[in-house]
């Protein structure tokens, strides 16, 4: 394992912008994975972790977890996600009081660093989950997150 | 705190008067704050969701927006020319001049005003001032252009002054059924937390427009005020009209000293 | 004609951070009913399922969404053993079957 990467290192080396060019549109992939329908349509939190086989997860600090506080705006939600445990294969992000809990999953390959960043709809206040799969046993990791205005008519 | 240098030169006394009133006050409410700082809006007063703004702002999610405006700016007119030909300095570092008053037509010119008269000038229909697809992605654009800029609003002359006061009195005048002027909002009550939302000072809110409320709706300077206007329950303004350009001009120059950035991300 | 995805890459010593916009609806289908204050689903989903990234060639990130992922989707992931002239790729498959796609050569 290679972590040497903190969270705020990106924005430093924004600054250094070493920008990329674009060459080419290429055809959408096809080697699309199956998708936890499951998982994915369940209304509640509980039944989204048993779906993806996570009921048995153990509350971690080895997974860095940046999420506001408050929400800013619950239409766009920046979080961050670093997992420090070794052989991280995949995150699952839940969202407990959205229509379906389960916001993304990530599944990491050989040469991904464990860390995505992504924006999301919050519905009302609530805690927010992450779940890692590594070394075949799943680890999870809760922030609560407070919203004034849900942010999911769009 | 906001120890900005007076810019401009100006031999009218009234409006750095009031400009050094409004200041002192904000310093007092807002102790420890630094005076570029104002741009920030609530941001400004608020570490978490300062971070969260600097999170959307590393890769916003309206730069396609910014990207059509950079296309606008960029084609060429039917008679050759841009706009960069038209406005003073390739139309760089300039968005802070404006509004200017303009004596020969005695009234007050702002920055849509003079893309609009680039687009006049070289034979093209104006866009309209409350066309988002348009007149406001091109002028997300343009004023990008003169982002670090400090705000350089002139008040220098009785006719300017006649403007200026047009436009404070708007500022002031208590309107709408909630009976509330922008000063009871942005002045009186800044910082305060109403209807869930923390209220920004008038200092300070001039530097960045366009922005783009929730990350994808833009809104203009003008555009802002009408939304102001409706929550308070009261007829707004014509966006593009003398009202509004005239408390454009005051509004302005509130922010005089402080660096322009557009455009932002607000909630 | 969708608006094209955007990425930007920065080299951190062998990591390449990846930040990548994608201009999509993300529609929920879901309202407020003026009647009830419920959220009600009343205009169709419209949102991204599947995101692939990979590292010349070879899939690093394969990333299932939810309609919950805000609009105009970011998402940032690094890239280890990653050098100027490598490419990455990104691409995504919504719930109507539309896609798009992105190769970009680290400079």
């Amino acid at each position: 394992m290679n972590i040497r990467t903190p969270i705020d290192r990106a924005r430093r080396s924004l600054v250094r912008g070493v920008l990329a060019v674009m060459v080419a549109v290429l055809a959408p992939l096809k080697a699309w994975a199956a998708r936890n329908n499951v998982a994915f349509d369940t209304k509640l939190l509980e039944e989204g972790i048993a779906a993806i086989g996570a009921d048995g997860a153990i509350e971690t600090d080895r997974i860095v977890f940046k999420a506001p506080d408050i929400a800013e705006n619950s239409a766009i939600v920046h979080l961050e996600i670093q997992s420090l445990l070794p052989q991280t294969a995949t995150i699952w992000l839940f969202a407990e009081k959205n229509p379906q809990p389960l916001v993304a999953q990530f599944d990491l390959l050989p040469g991904l660093e464990p860390y995505v960043a992504v924006r999301i709809k919050m519905a009302d206040s609530a805690f927010l989950r992450v779940v890692v799969k590594a070394a075949d046993r799943f680890y999870f990791v809760r922030r609560e997150t407070k919203v004034t205005i849900g942010g999911c008519a769009g | 705190m906001l120890a900005i240098v007076a810019v401009g030169g100006t031999a009218v006394a009234a409006p750095k008067d009031d400009l050094a009133t409004m200041r002192s006050r904000f310093e007092q409410r807002f102790a420890g704050v630094p005076a570029d700082d104002y741009g920030f809006g609530t941001f400004m007063l608020n570490r978490a969701a300062r971070s969260h703004y600097e999170d959307i702002m590393a890769f916003p999610p309206f730069l396609g927006d910014i990207e059509r405006g950079k296309t606008l700016w960029e084609t060429r007119f039917r008679s050759g020319r841009t706009y960069a030909d038209c406005l003073p300095a390739g139309g760089r570092m300039i968005a802070g001049n404006y509004p200017y008053y303009q004596p020969a037509e005695d009234r007050v010119v702002t920055f849509e005003m003079a893309l609009n008269r680039c687009r006049a000038a070289n034979g093209e229909a104006e866009y309209r001032y409350d066309d988002r697809a348009t007149m406001g992605v091109l002028t997300a654009y343009a004023r990008s252009l003169s982002d670090g800029m400090r705000m350089n609003i002139s008040i220098d002359s009785d006719g300017a002054k006649a403007r200026y006061e047009d436009g404070k009195r708007l500022f002031y005048r208590r309107i709408g059924q909630m009976n509330f002027s922008c000063a009871t909002c942005h002045v009186n009550n800044a910082g305060n937390v109403m209807r869930m939302e923390t209220i920004s000072p008038a200092i300070g809110q001039a530097t960045h427009f366009p922005i783009f409320r929730g990350g994808d709706t833009l809104y203009t300077a003008q555009m802002r005020f009408t939304r102001c206007m409706e929550q308070v329950r009261a007829q707004p303004f014509a966006i593009g009209g003398e009202d509004f350009n005239n408390l454009e001009y005051f509004h302005a120059y509130l922010s005089n000293g402080l660096p322009l950035q557009a455009s932002v991300y607000r909630r | 004609m969708a608006d094209p995805i955007r990425m930007r890459i920065t080299l951190d010593g062998d990591i390449a951070i990846v930040k990548v916009l994608m201009p999509h609806p993300m529609e929920t289908g879901l309202r407020k009913d003026p009647k009830s204050d419920e959220m009600i689903e009343t205009v169709p989903r419209h949102f991204i399922e599947h995101v692939v990234a990979t590292h010349n060639g070879r899939t690093v990130l394969d990333a299932q969404w939810s309609r919950s992922v805000s609009k105009n989707p970011f998402l940032e992931f690094r890239v280890r053993g990653a050098k100027s002239g490598d490419t990455i790729g990104v691409s995504w498959q919504d719930n109507r079957g539309e896609s798009n796609a992105l190769e970009t050569v680290i400079k």
